[in-house]
C-alpha cells in the first residue's frame, strides 16, 4: 500500500517540459472501468511500480495474476486509464457500502455520535493498490499520469458516495514529488508517523477529503483523458 | 441510633445466613495496547489511538493483530465466574464484517513502544496454544465488541506470577478474498475511557469459619443490646 502514498502525490510541474508530448498522448487516452481481460495488464502495472529499488514506489512484494483477477471480480468499479486498448494506470476502488437507516429525530447525543462514527467508516475507502506503467513512460509524464489517475479515481469514488480516501504511505513525500502529502488542502495524518526499526519504510496513515483532493488535483497539470 | 444498630445486626445476620460472598464485577482497562503488521513488520505502532485486526488483500497482503495487556493484581482471590473482553469499535471495512477472530494468551511481556522502538510483527511474543477464545466480529463502529474469555483468563492467571495478562487478538482464517479489518480504540484515544477492557466477575474466597463465628456472635450480641435498650426505654417511659 505504498501505492496509497503515491495516491496523494503532488504535482511538481516537472512534466511541463514535455507538455507537448503529453498533449500528443492525450488523444489516445481514455477512462473506463476495469474489465475481465485486464488482469495481466494490472499485474504488469504493479510490477512496474514495485518491481525494484528504482520502481515508482519501491519494492513491495509479489503481485500475482490471481490477485489481479480477484481485484477485477471484487472491485468492478475500479477505474483504469487506457491507451490503444492497454491499461496504463489504475486505482483500486471498492464497492460502495449501503447507507444506514436514517437517524431518528429524537436521537440522543450518544446515538448521534455513534451514527456519525458509522457514517465516517462507511464513506471512507482505503486504497490497497494503484499504479502506472512506469516502465513505459518518461518520469515526468509518469508523475502527471499518476496525478491524472488519482483525479479521475477520486471523482469516481465521490460519485459512488465516498467522502474520504485513506492510505498507508511509506513517506511524507513521494521521492519524485516536491510536495508533502499533508501540504495539500484537506489531507491529514490520521495517526502519528510510525517508524521502522530496521531501516525499512515508515508508515504515514493519511486521510484526504475527496472534495478537497479533487479540487487540488484539478489545479495540477493533468493529462487530458477522454 | 437503634435503627442503625438494628441495621447492622440485620446485615450481620444476612452474612451468616447467606454463607457465600456476593460476586464482584471489576473492570480493568488495558495497560498496553498496540497493533502489529505483517507487511510493515519492523514498524512499531505504540502511539496510535486505534489498533487493527484483520486482513487487507493485495500483493503480499497485510495481516494485523492487536496485542493487549491487563494488570489484574487488584483482583481479590477467588473463583472467576466470568471474564469478558470488550473492545470499542472505531471502524470496519464491511457491514457486517463477519470476521472470525481468535484470542490467545501471550507467553511473555511486550514493550508497547513509542512509535520508534517497541514491539513489532517480527518481535511479537509467542502465544500459548490453549485455551483459546474465539468469536465472530460483527459489531458496528460505536459499539463494544465483547468476547467471553473466561477459560482463557482463568488459565492466564494460573500461569502468571504477577497477574499481568497479555492477549493477542488475531484473524482466525487464512486471508479472505476481500479486505476485512476492524479497528478498536486504544488507551491513547482521548481520555482512554474507550480503551479495551477486561470485565471480571469474581466470587471472593469464602470467609474463614472463625470469621463466620465472630459475625454470628456480633449479630446475637447486637440483638441482645437492642432488646435491652428497648426494654429500658419502656421502663423509663413507665
Amino acid at each position: 500500500v505504498k501505492l496509497l502514498a503515491a495516491t496523494m502525490v503532488a504535482a511538481t510541474g516537472v512534466g511541463r517540459l514535455l507538455r507537448g508530448v503529453a498533449r500528443a498522448d492525450a488523444s489516445a487516452l481514455h477512462l473506463r472501468s476495469v474489465a475481465d481481460g485486464d488482469a495481466a495488464a494490472l499485474q504488469a502495472i504493479m510490477q512496474a511500480c514495485v518491481g525494484g529499488e528504482q520502481s515508482f514506489f519501491g519494492p513491495c512484494g509479489e503481485w500475482s495474476l490471481a490477485w489481479a483477477q480477484d481485484l477485477i471480480r471484487r472491485c468492478p468499479a475500479t477505474p483504469v486509464i487506457v491507451r490503444d486498448g492497454v491499461p496504463l494506470a489504475f486505482l483500486e476502488l471498492p464497492p460502495a457500502r449501503p447507507a444506514a437507516a436514517a437517524l431518528a429525530d429524537g436521537a440522543t447525543p450518544e446515538e448521534r455520535e455513534k451514527y456519525a462514527l458509522r457514517e465516517r467508516s462507511r464513506v471512507t475507502f482505503r486504497v490497497s493498490a494503484a499504479g502506472i506503467r512506469y516502465d513505459l513512460l518518461p518520469q515526468d509524464e509518469a508523475v502527471r499520469l499518476f496525478q491524472t489517475m488519482l483525479f479521475h479515481a477520486f471523482r469516481t469514488a465521490r460519485a459512488l458516495g465516498f467522502e474520504y480516501v485513506e492510505a498507508y504511505a511509506p513517506w511524507e513525500r513521494h521521492p519524485l514529488m516536491s510536495t508533502t502529502w499533508t501540504d495539500y488542502p484537506g489531507c491529514e495524518l490520521v495517526e502519528p508517523p510510525a517508524h521502522s526499526q530496521e531501516g525499512g519504510h515508515d508508515v504515514y496513515w493519511l486521510r484526504w477529503k475527496l472534495d478537497l483532493a479533487i479540487s487540488a488535483l484539478s489545479a495540477e497539470e493533468l493529462i487530458d483523458v477522454a | 441510633m437503634w435503627r442503625s444498630t438494628a441495621l447492622a445486626a440485620g446485615v450481620a445476620l444476612a452474612l451468616c445466613a447467606g454463607g457465600r460472598a456476593a460476586a464482584l464485577s471489576l473492570t480493568f482497562g488495558a495497560t498496553k495496547d498496540t497493533q502489529i503488521d505483517s507487511k510493515d513488520s519492523t514498524v512499531n505502532f505504540g502511539t496510535w489511538t486505534t489498533a487493527a485486526v484483520g486482513f487487507t488483500v493485495g500483493g503480499p497482503g497485510r495481516i494485523n493483530d492487536t496485542l493487549l495487556q491487563f494488570d489484574l493484581s487488584p483482583l481479590p482471590s477467588g473463583a472467576i465466574e466470568r471474564a469478558t473482553l470488550r473492545m470499542f469499535i472505531d471502524t470496519t471495512t464491511q457491514d457486517p464484517l463477519a470476521l472470525a477472530v481468535t484470542i490467545a494468551q501471550l507467553q511473555s511481556d511486550f514493550v508497547e513502544g513509542d512509535g520508534t522502538t517497541g514491539v513489532t510483527w517480527d518481535t511479537q511474543p509467542g502465544v500459548f496454544a490453549s485455551p483459546l477464545a474465539s468469536a465472530t466480529m460483527n459489531t458496528s463502529p460505536g459499539d463494544w465488541f465483547e468476547v467471553d474469555v473466561t477459560a482463557l483468563s482463568v488459565a492466564a492467571l494460573a500461569r502468571s506470577n504477577h497477574a499481568q495478562i497479555g492477549l493477542r487478538i488475531a484473524p482466525t482464517d487464512a486471508p479472505l478474498d476481500a479486505s476485512s479489518v476492524f479497528t478498536m480504540r486504544t488507551k491513547e484515544f482521548d481520555d482512554g475511557e474507550q480503551r479495551p477492557q477486561l470485565v471480571v466477575a469474581v466470587r471472593p474466597a469464602t470467609p474463614a469459619p472463625a470469621l463466620r463465628g465472630w459475625a454470628m456472635l456480633t449479630a446475637v450480641g447486637t440483638l441482645l443490646l437492642l432488646g435491652y435498650r428497648v426494654l429500658r426505654r419502656r421502663h423509663i417511659s413507665a
